[in-house]
């Protein structure tokens, strides 16, 4: 038995919603409608969608009301009896995912007279199409398309209770904005989904100028590429105003520039997945991001001070000539201005105590960039914040990522001259250039397919074919044929000549623009290098970390390829005289460890050596050199009452 | 050349846009309305960009 509890503007003469009855076999089929008032004593066994409080629904200008913080109080509650275990399971949490599918049962609603009327909420009104959430899904039989509800199974037709939407529905959103997704391979497909996607810089936010985050990227250009999705357009309905310009959708989900890119070897430079770049392009802005990084300093005021009323040691910002970095970009207030440039090694917060103490936040060696806003704050407990916000702008370099939308990641390998590249007869120069073995093992054709689709959209005479949406794509004779009809080649072949030397080249080469995304790897970030260095306490070698000029670990495996090849010399280096060497002294007689210690002789004279303590000797002691880490050992060992025993020769 | 003067710092409130001035210890608010988030205004000095 159905009914809607509903409160707020929604009292009464609402049709409630659709339940799906057709889930349990010993519901009614037609359950009566009952107005929703005081009747709740029902059929507890019945299942059923209750829609609480939604504001008044007329703005059909935003169906994405649900989880959204403008219609607060709105909660779906879904409720399935599970018979198998005699349990019925309610499930109410806001913020869990709901998805939209068609109920079957109700499709038949669907009138002809109201055909263009309908919008995405009147047909959830009308329970044609109902929001599923994951319990309810459990009792549901999806069909993937319309196409599959007229399907049969051995000569029966397949009795499905819900149907999905669109069939690229079933993948997420960040899977569902891959042009040709059903062309590649799922690995690939995975690649994209769960790691470029989030690694690439973009349009994070709309606020940046009142965010004071750690560290945020932004790309400076950022695109919206040639083709569409169902999913991506879902997010720029034309009724939904914040993502649409009132005539094309803005495509928020994605992060990257659409870069002319051409399948060459070119001279080599883009082996094992290195790109070549146009210098060219990039002095354009191609590519370029701004990076923001926020310090923060607190200091407490004088609404604490008057508590605690410790004066002398009172640490406050300011400006001081300090020793461990350079203060000329600080105003007196101890924040460098807005616009200083800052380098590592300077100090960014300067704060001091009355004493004289320097409490400054200092740049670390990897770090430097230009002020880009100084904020102050207080809060109640009598704390005052400042946060300096350092913008850095980089142009991609040698070694930075980037990444198709096909799990197609690469490093910039060169950076060529605009006119050193192959061009076409339009004068057409390649962005990017990706080498062809990046194609054949990977399986990811979708890449080509999106950019022989995106030349001819780019290119189209009359209106063009932007769909790419997993599962429906144009087939590739719609792609060829609209890429003849812009008068290309039909396979997205280009006739080129050389740049170098003006010649035609013989053969042809594939070239089309595609949807690229800068991964946040970039080699700035990553360059470590060290001749001497701090080593660690504990063990003297050499530290770990980038940030205090580390090293880079030579490890186990590296270890045995140098004893593979019996390169003993370089073993050694490498392992000892580069890292923890030390020597110690063993008492050749007893052979233990011999320490230095400070004997008295007769007649006040004292003599400082090695002298073994078990043979009561200074006679019989060499010097041998010896790990570290290995006197280390020996002495951790000792303590807990086990003696290593050197055995020494002369070599 | 010689650095240029210091010049008082002043600071710009988020909510109301006004002008604040502050002294050291003083708790960070804005005079007008009480906001407590305020942004130091760009420098007047002439400053320097390399555009690559």
């Amino acid at each position: 038995m159905a009914r809607t509890r509903a409160t707020g503007s929604r009292s009464s003469g609402q049709t409630p919603l659709p339940h799906n009855s057709s889930n349990i076999p010993d519901a009614p089929p037609n359950p009566p409608v009952v107005p929703p008032v005081s009747n709740i004593t029902g059929d507890n066994t019945t299942q059923q969608t209750i829609v609480q409080s939604r504001p008044v629904h007329e703005d059909s200008s935003s169906p994405y009301y649900l989880n959204s913080c403008d219609h607060p109080g709105l909660t779906l509650v879904e409720i399935r009896r599970d018979r198998n275990n005699g349990e019925i399971h309610i499930f109410s949490d806001g913020g869990r995912i709901l998805r939209p599918l068609i109920a079957i049962e109700n499709l038949s609603k669907i009138a002809q007279s109201k055909a263009g009327k309908y919008t995405f909420q009147s047909l959830l009104d009308e329970g044609i199409i109902e929001l599923i959430g994951a319990e309810e899904e459990e009792d549901c039989r999806t069909a993937w398309g319309i196409k599959f509800l007229f399907m049969e199974d051995k000569g029966k037709p397949i009795e499905y209770t819900h149907c999905e939407l669109d069939m690229s529905f079933l993948l997420s959103v960040s899977c569902g904005i891959i042009p040709f997704a059903n062309h590649d391979h799922a690995r690939r497909i995975l690649y994209q989904a769960q790691k470029h996607s989030q690694q690439a810089i973009g349009f994070s936010t709309t606020n940046p100028n009142i965010r004071v985050d750690t560290l945020s990227h932004q790309l400076h250009y950022p695109q919206r590429p040639l083709f569409h999705t169902k999913i991506s357009d879902c997010f720029g309905k034309s009724s939904y105003a914040l993502s649409h310009d009132g005539f094309l959708s803005k495509n928020e989900c994605f992060n990257g520039q659409n870069a002319i890119v051409a399948v060459n070897v070119h001279l080599g430079y883009n082996q094992e997945d290195s790109l070549v770049m146009n210098r060219a392009s990039l002095e354009r802005g191609m590519f370029r991001s701004e990076h923001i990084r926020s310090y923060k300093g607190d200091v407490d005021n004088k609404e604490s001070l008057n508590k605690k009323g410790k004066l002398d040691e009172w640490i406050n910002f300011g400006k001081k000539p300090s020793k461990i970095g350079r203060v000329d970009s600080l105003d007196d207030d101890g924040l460098p201005f807005v616009g200083a440039n800052l380098q590592s090694g300077d100090i960014v917060i300067g704060r001091c105590a009355e004493s004289g103490a320097d409490h400054s936040v200092k740049l670390k060696h990897t770090e430097k960039g230009m002020v880009q806003k100084v904020v102050l704050s207080s809060n109640d407990t009598g704390k005052n914040f400042a946060v300096v916000s350092l913008r850095q702008v980089r142009t991609p370099i040698l070694g930075d990522k980037f990444s198709s939308m096909h799990g197609q990641k690469g490093v910039l390998g060169f950076l060529e001259s605009q006119e050193n590249f192959p061009f076409t007869i339009q004068g057409i120069v390649p962005d990017v250039v990706i080498n062809p073995h990046a194609f054949p093992s990977r399986q990811t054709p979708g890449q080509l397919l999106e950019a022989a689709l995106g030349k001819g959209i780019a290119l189209a005479n009359g209106i063009p074919v932007t769909h790419a949406t997993p599962f429906s794509t144009p087939s590739v004779d719609a792609i060829t044929e609209q890429l003849h009809r812009a008068g290309f080649l039909r396979w997205g072949n280009e006739r080129v000549y050389n740049g170098r030397t003006g010649e035609m080249i013989r053969s042809l080469i594939f070239m089309g623009p595609t949807f690229y995304q800068r991964l946040v790897h970039m080699s700035e970030d990553k360059v470590k290098f060290r001749n001497t260095g701090p080593v660690h306490p504990l063990t003297r070698q050499p530290v770990a970390d980038r940030k205090r000029f580390g090293g880079v670990k030579f490890g186990e495996m590296e270890r045995d390829c140098l004893l593979a090849h019996g390169a003993s010399a370089n073993l050694h280096e490498r392992l000892f005289t580069l890292s923890d060497s030390s020597q110690i002294h063993i008492c050749q007689k007893c052979q233990n460890v011999a320490y230095i210690i400070q004997q008295a002789l007769a007649g006040f004279r004292k003599i400082r050596g090695p002298y073994c303590r078990i043979c009561e000797s200074a006679n019989e002691i060499v010097k041998v050199n010896v790990p570290y880490g290995a006197k280390l050992l020996c002495q951790e060992l000792f303590s807990m009452g086990i003696t290593l025993k050197f055995e020494t020769q002369i070599c | 050349m010689d650095p240029p003067p210091p010049e008082p710092v002043s600071y710009i409130c988020g909510d109301c846009g006004m002008e604040n001035t502050l002294k050291p210890g003083d708790v960070i608010q804005c005079r007008e309305c009480g906001y407590r988030i305020l942004y130091k205004k760009r420098t007047r000095r002439i400053v320097q960009y390399e555009a690559r």
